[in-house]
């Protein structure tokens, strides 16, 4: 266990952590040479995900060897957090150590690409290096999540699954609260609101209408198609701008504040619903919600009887969103002709995509899988052939660089907080953040 | 006595709701573990879910969190010991200066130093290695140092002045008569650190990547997290009870080294 | 501290003369070696290291690039910074003092010899053991408006409590509230085993003076730890000042409208959530020369308290 430090390890190591030095001792994204096709047979790659995708990987693995006995997958899952994984990568790059395959995700896909960590994998699916697939065979919304702003020709990433959100209703909390009205798929807002109210006070409170639809303050997947039905555009790349607090945006923000209070719950400003007032504790009667929670329902919810209706519409546009996390290939991968192989395979309907219906619930995001999967047979939900129309029609439009998101959404939520704490006028807070983002954003590409 | 008993109970069951709540939770089904108001006891107790929390640990996993704990907790006890007797005991110059120096880095948020400890570790050649997961951790070793040293502080001078005299040097001074002394203090040193050690993630993450290195924690961390959409919570809350039986092991056996019990207080 | 101000009378002859003797120091050097070698490389370099990123503009993937004092700047003219400084200095006060003063009667409390005390002891412990997860969902619990204990605790006596975690004014003490609990066990255990060390025949002496148990308390025991209060201050201080943002990430997101928000955490936000790990790095440079001199002051007056004869 003793390490023996002569000077020179030393100085080396002190060196390291020092000033200069420090810079120059791995953090540099100078191009690594050791990326290259590599052979397909025979081939072992490293596909690094996150633990909750951990389980459906190593099955994907399995079957993968299974059909390709000379070719192996090994799974390495070790987080959910998002500072951990991006320290993980950024500690495995300083070391020369960055797996084949990766886990990617929206707000890290940006700095990702622009550092030359994931690999440009248009070229290659133009080549063929996913088999028989083309890049028109997958669902271009989710496809565009990984094309770097300003770059459309580029793919830094692919989805793993097409989730796109529906909403989830309890009839079982319905009966109990005595609201014999259910919602249809031509109820609106305002209707979902006044249903939700409903059960709430038919109930004294024990029964809540709604699950917060906006978190605390900044529910992208809810407030993104919401605002973009009203006509926003959330953020427009030419002119480096968002217009987060005009005029119809503020319509959207009207209609999202109202649902706190006997809608939903106070506003709180936890991140998280606290468990009981989450859909899933079954006390709760509608909640907007992604595919990706339905496995989960499943159990949570037996005995209940839940279900799906599309997403309301305004001023005729669907208010449905969506995103997937993706996978990319490592510009310093030796492998990446396995890699590709790996995702050809994984995108093949009688192949990965199989599976991970299979044993994962997943929705595939390819259109022959969306239009024929076996995910459309499994129930409950009764209805959840819903998402493949929502999926198609998922408006995943107006997305910032992926750096500015996270103050985005601190610029958003402060807002809502003085509206809804400090009784200030929404016009003047959603005004004020507007001029926030913009600002950070001028000075965001004046850096670079 | 009745009375103290009393506060003793009744204060100690409101610090240790978590605890309970982690308990009953950990027996519950996926459905009562989410009902709210939240039922006190499980109706019917699910012990699968504790089989089914053991699937996401292997011997191996178990055997690499008791190597680093032991680890870190050896290094900091062979190092910092010397060095808290020197600061109590020998007069020395730079006393003042030292404590000062092993206070003041701990005022820096411990995550951003993280990346440069990660880039002395691959500089040293350490990564992968069970020494690059230990050492780092050992050589933070003031809370170890300040501990013993407070404790040191309080021997009676005569104590090791009268040694002095004999003819003992320092090291024999420390060997058989302080050491024999610091029970208290180690028992409260072990239980902490092997606390902090065993919770640790992010540094044995990074540190040691390798599957073969994995620690308890990163092997729980799917449960932790709740994202797993599939996992129960009460599947969660049963491998965090499983996480820490051995802590609560090592709590129980240090405490019979608190065996004086101030009878003189009279508040009994 | 009698030895500091007694150094202080005897001034620099005292130093060269018979007070440090060479072998002493030599086997204190040979003492301290092992632990300063393995804390410089492994505590003082990566803290360098990290506060050297100040002046740097970095996003963990690309190359640093210099930018010299630009980060420093921004801090200055950054409303966000000093509405967290202002409350770090809340946290620290709010929170230190009734940790250590708690946590020492508590363990005077359980420090006994009485049977089954050594298990009942445990319960003591459980917030140093329970993860930060289950901590976070059992206190959001708690504060629940419309179904938390603590407001229906309120409703019996008539009052009609406030939506605690979400509140601008009470949001702060309701945390601090969590992190003094989840701070208790420490101060308790090094209590425990400062109070091993207090000899019984002060107790003794006392008891002939007829002093009561609650004045024993404060006039024989507390004095008595002293050397553990000072290490339990400087630790909580730590825990307070860069430690515990954990909870307010979980239960408050630093909000509402900042009012959680500490230093650490704004730091660790801007660091990992906007990858802007230069000016994190400023941050906490600056909240090391804002304690700095927070310790420089508290010593300055303690100085010329006690040169004034207090």
């Amino acid at each position: 266990m003793s390490i023996r430090m002569s000077r020179a390890t030393f100085l080396r190591a002190a060196a390291g952590a020092g000033l200069g030095a420090f810079v120059a001792s791995g953090c540099g994204s100078e191009q690594n040479n050791r990326g290259g096709a590599g052979s397909v047979e025979g081939s072992h790659i490293i596909l690094q995900t996150i633990t909750a995708l951990e389980p459906n990987f190593k099955k994907f693995a399995e079957a993968y060897t299974k059909q390709f006995p000379d070719r192996t997958v090994e799974v390495r899952a070790t987080t959910d957090s998002p500072p951990d994984y991006a320290q993980q990568l950024a500690t495995a790059r300083m070391s020369d150590s960055l797996p084949d395959l990766m886990f990617n995700v929206d707000f890290l896909a940006d700095t990702l690409a622009d550092n030359n960590v994931t690999l440009d994998l248009a070229p290659g699916i133009s080549e063929g290096k996913l088999g028989s697939l083309t890049i028109d065979d997958f669902i271009d919304r989710f496809v565009g999540q990984y094309r770097p702003l300003g770059a459309d020709d580029q793919i830094t990433g692919l989805p793993v699954s097409a989730d796109s959100s529906a909403l989830f209703v309890n009839r079982t909390v319905f009966d109990a609260a005595g609201v014999s009205e259910l919602p249809t798929a031509s109820s609106s807002w305002e209707d979902l609101y006044e249903l939700a109210r409903q059960i709430h006070n038919n109930s004294d409170g024990t029964y809540l209408g709604m699950e917060r639809p906006l978190d605390n303050g900044a529910n992208r997947l809810v407030y993104g198609p919401v605002l973009r039905a009203f006509g926003a555009t959330i953020y427009d790349f030419d002119t480096n701008s968002t217009d987060i607090g005009s005029g119809a945006a503020l319509d959207g923000w009207r209609l999202l504040l109202d649902s706190y209070g006997d809608v939903s719950t106070p506003y709180s400003a936890k991140p998280q619903s606290d468990p009981a007032e989450r859909f899933d504790s079954g006390n709760v009667g509608m909640a907007v919600m992604s595919s990706a929670n339905v496995p989960g329902l499943r159990g949570a919810l037996e005995g209940q009887d839940w279900d799906v209706v599309p997403m309301p519409e305004i001023n005729g546009q669907s208010t449905a969103g969506g995103g997937s996390y993706g996978l990319s290939i490592a510009q310093t991968s030796p492998n990446q002709d396995a890699a590709f192989a790996f995702l050809a395979w994984f995108y093949d309907s009688d192949g990965g995509m199989k599976v991970a219906q299979e044993v994962a619930n997943a929705i595939p995001p390819t259109l022959e899988g969306i239009k024929n999967g076996a995910w459309r047979e499994q129930t409950p939900p009764e209805n959840i052939a819903v998402f493949a129309e929502s999926a198609q029609s998922a408006e995943l439009g107006g997305r910032f660089p992926g750096k500015m998101q996270s103050q985005v959404s601190q610029a958003l939520v402060t807002a809502a907080q003085q509206v809804l704490l400090e009784d200030r006028s929404i016009d003047d807070a959603y005004g004020e953040a507007q001029e926030t983002i913009n600002t950070t954003l001028k000075e965001e590409s004046g850096d670079s | 006595m009745l009375l103290r008993y009393l506060a003793i109970a009744v204060i100690g069951l409101l610090m240790a709701v978590p605890l309970l709540f982690m308990l009953s939770g950990s027996l519950k089904s996926a459905a009562e573990v989410s009902q709210f108001p939240p039922s006190l006891l499980p109706s019917v107790p699910i012990w699968q879910n504790f089989a089914d929390a053991w699937e996401f640990l292997t011997p191996r996993v178990v055997v690499n969190s008791f190597i680093f704990a032991f680890g870190v907790i050896l290094v900091q006890l062979a190092i910092s010991i010397p060095a808290a007797f020197a600061l109590a005991k020998i007069p020395f110059r730079w006393t003042g200066l030292i404590l000062g120096v092993l206070i003041i880095p701990h005022f820096v948020p411990g995550n951003l130093s993280l990346i440069p400890l990660y880039v002395i570790t691959n500089e040293l050649g350490l990564l992968n290695t069970y020494a690059g997961m230990i050492l780092p951790i050992g050589g933070q070793c003031a809370f170890a140092v300040l501990l013993f040293r407070q404790f040191f502080v309080t021997l009676p001078k005569g104590l090791t002045d009268a040694a002095r005299l004999d003819g003992a040097g320092w090291f024999r001074v420390l060997t058989s008569i302080t050491m024999p002394l610091a029970g208290p203090a180690m028992a409260t040193y072990c239980s902490v650190t092997f606390l902090t050690a065993w919770n640790m993630y992010i540094w044995p993450l990074l540190a040691a990547p390798d599957p073969a290195h994995r620690v308890l924690n990163v092997a729980l961390a799917p449960l932790a997290s709740g994202s797993n959409v599939q996992i129960s919570p009460a599947v969660a809350l049963a491998g965090a009870v499983i996480a820490m039986l051995p802590v609560l092991l090592v709590f129980v056996v240090s405490q019979k080294w608190y065996v004086k019990g101030v009878a003189g207080t009279g508040i009994d | 501290m009698p030895s500091v101000t007694k150094r202080r009378e005897r001034g620099p002859r005292a130093r060269s003369g018979t007070t440090y003797r060479r072998h002493d120091s030599a086997v204190a050097v040979a003492f301290l070696s092992p632990a300063m070698i393995g804390f410089t490389v492994f505590a003082v370099l990566p803290v360098l290291g990290g506060l050297a990123l100040g002046l740097f503009d970095w996003d963990l993937f690309s190359t640093p690039r210099y930018v010299g004092a630009r980060n420093f700047v921004r801090l200055f003219s950054d409303p966000t910074m000093w509405q967290s400084l202002f409350v770090t200095l809340q946290f620290l006060l709010l929170g230190v003092i009734p940790t250590v003063l708690l946590g020492f009667m508590l363990a005077v409390l359980v420090n006994s010899k009485l049977p089954a005390v050594p298990a009942l002891r445990l319960l003591f412990f459980v917030p140093m053991i329970a993860s930060s997860a289950v901590t976070a969902l059992v206190w959001a619990m708690l504060y629940n408006e419309r179904q938390g204990f603590v407001n229906q605790a309120l409703g019996v006596i008539g009052v009609d409590g406030p939506n605690w975690l979400s509140d601008t004014f009470w949001a702060l003490p309701a945390l601090v509230i969590v992190m003094i609990w989840s701070a208790l066990p420490l101060v308790i255990i090094l209590y425990l085993a400062g109070l091993q060390r207090v000899p019984d025949d002060i107790y003794a002496a006392a008891s002939l003076d007829g002093a009561g148990p609650w004045r024993q308390l404060w006039s024989m025991t507390w004095p008595s730890v002293w050397p553990t209060t000072a290490l339990v201050l400087a630790l909580q201080a730590i825990g307070f000042l860069s430690g515990s943002f954990e909870m307010a990430l979980l239960l408050t997101d630093g909000g509402p409208l900042g009012t959680t928000q500490s230093l650490a955490l704004y730091a660790y936000r801007v660091a990992f959530n906007d990858l802007n790990f230069g000016y994190a790095s400023a941050l906490s440079m600056f909240q090391l020369v804002v304690f700095a001199a927070i310790v420089g002051i508290v010593q300055g007056v303690r100085r010329t308290l006690r040169k004034g004869g207090l």
